[in-house]
């Protein structure tokens, strides 16, 4: 069994974040990053998976060269390649963008099934996963734990019909301009 | 008729639940700004009862999608149904209310017609002709404006509480109602429901709680809940949770508070470690006096809590432990 799981890497969550001079992203320089937690969670179900039918895991990471490190660290947990898809244009890209990119590279592998995570800890889009099973032609199922013992709620279970092994499971638009949320005190305190 | 809003209208167990009308009233806001009627689109089988309590609502028409391969939700047979209506229709807007369904469904939809969803939006504002949508980004921490910048049809899919239920205007005639010729194959249908199940029966009830201590991704490991415990045990509060904690198995869903979890308005409601992400302000700011302890100053809990301490919740708590057990001991 050939699994790609798709892993992004996302800014630390103890990272203390500052918007950018151009107020469109936060400031990278001088903080740490980390894998997505969610798709550690899809890689962890991967890797069990393989060691229960065989097979193949391979990791997909869309990002730039600071990326390699979360590769190293998913191939340090056991997956089996990787690929990385960094090109400038791919910046900040929309949950449409991330997914064409990515079916492009995953459609050449010819996978029997692909994981995401549920949603990344940046946009959090929660769409990239499902616009992939789309443009790939795949039915998908969302939000899915599976049934091990003491593994605790699905929120929803969907199973495919004869003949079909559902093999997505996750998890146009323009990002102008990003900000804190002014609490009203702010507000009174820079007097408007 | 590109100046149509269409609503899509989500029912559950056989009803029209709040979502659904918060996205009238989302697309009502917007028809408001932009221009255009608002028309809703109800997908499924034997929905005409349903189509009838929402042709009361001030929309212009009231379209049934239904075909036995409706019958059960799926996300292949939700989504080639609303394109078809979609592309008969092509609206402007086609405005969702951000639900478990539509995040399932929405963004295969909106891919298979080469369009993007702007998803999970708090709201929108107008300038111009500019639709300028408003969401969260790195977990609450930031707003992003967002906006489209192709052709229409623009998917938008609300959060929450972001319109009012009861801001939905009423319509003084029965808006029309029309069944949307639809084909779904059955073989189009690639995945198959199973049964319906809610993990844990509302074992507690929160909503009748007077204090409550309520903690969030902030307390960083489950061995760390001890503390928060302990707090609870000394003011006699119930033990509440956002939705990170009880996602990530460190306690149980019934714990969990905001609009996926239970609704309280406590005398008292501490929130440890908790960012204050829309959803689950939903759940709690009908609270008499809020106490927030959070790292991170510009956390939006803060906005609405009555004391407010930025700063490390491990160096707060135990200190506090203390002097509360001291207070109710003298």
């Amino acid at each position: 069994m050939k699994i790609i799981v798709c892993l992004k890497q996302v800014a630390s969550r103890d990272a203390i974040l500052r918007v950018n001079t151009a107020s469109n992203w936060i400031q990278e320089s001088d903080i740490s990053f980390e894998v997505n937690e969610p798709d550690i969670y899809a890689l962890e179900e991967g890797l069990r998976l393989k060691e229960k039918q065989g097979g193949e895991v391979v990791v997909c990471t869309l990002g730039p060269a600071r990326a390699t490190q979360a590769i190293k660290e998913a191939l340090a947990k056991g997956a089996d390649r990787a690929l990385h898809l960094d090109d400038t244009a791919f910046a900040n890209l929309d949950a449409h963008g991330t997914a064409q990119a990515l079916a492009a590279a995953i459609r050449r592998e010819n996978p029997d099934l692909v994981l995401t995570g549920l949603q990344s800890d940046d946009f959090g889009f929660a769409q990239t996963g499902v616009i992939l099973a789309e443009m790939l032609g795949l039915p998908h199922s969302t939000a899915s734990k599976t049934d091990r013992a003491g593994s605790g709620a699905r929120r929803r279970g969907a199973q495919a019909a004869p003949g079909h092994l559902p093999r997505l499971r996750p998890e146009e638009e323009r990002t102008s301009r990003v900000y804190r949320r002014q609490s009203k005190r702010n507000r009174r305190a820079a007097g408007r | 008729m590109a100046d149509e809003i269409l609503v899509y209208a989500e029912h559950q167990e056989g009803k029209l639940a709040r979502p659904a009308w918060e996205a009238v009233a989302a697309a009502q806001h917007l028809a408001g700004d932009f221009g255009g009627s608002c028309i809703a689109a109800i997908v499924g089988k034997n929905i005409g009862s349903l189509a009838g309590e929402l042709a009361g609502a001030g929309l212009q028409e009231v379209l049934t999608v239904e075909s036995p391969q409706l019958a059960e939700y799926t996300a292949d047979g939700y989504s080639l149904a609303l394109r078809q209506v979609i592309e008969q229709r092509q609206p402007r807007f086609v405005v969702f209310s951000h639900t478990y369904q539509v995040r399932d469904f929405a963004p295969r939809l909106a891919a298979s017609l080469d369009r993007a969803l702007i998803g999970d939006a708090l709201g929108y504002r107008h300038e111009g002709e500019r639709a300028i949508f408003v969401r969260q980004v790195f977990q609450g921490k930031f707003s992003a404006d967002v906006e489209f910048t192709g052709k229409p049809p623009y998917f938008i899919s609300f959060q929450a509480g972001a319109f009012r239920e009861d801001s939905v205007q009423r319509g003084s005639a029965q808006a029309k109602i029309t069944a949307v010729e639809i084909a779904i194959p059955a073989e189009a249908i690639r995945t198959r429901p199973q049964e319906k199940f809610r993990e844990a029966k509302q074992a507690v009830d929160l909503s009748q709680a007077e204090v409550i201590v309520a903690v969030g991704r902030g307390i960083k490991k489950p061995e760390n809940l001890e503390l928060v415990k302990k707090l609870a045990e000394a003011l006699g509060a119930e033990l509440g949770a956002s939705r990170p904690i009880c996602d990530s198995g460190w306690l149980p869903m019934d714990r969990q508070i905001g609009s996926s979890g239970q609704t309280v308005a406590p005398k008292l409601y501490v929130a440890l470690g908790i960012s204050g992400a829309i959803q689950h302000q939903v759940g709690m700011k009908g609270s008499r006096t809020v106490v927030a302890v959070n790292k991170d100053r510009e956390a939006p809990i803060f906005e609405i809590s009555t004391y407010g301490i930025a700063d490390d919740l491990f160096e707060i708590v135990p200190p506090l432990i203390e002097e509360i057990k001291k207070a109710k001991a003298g």
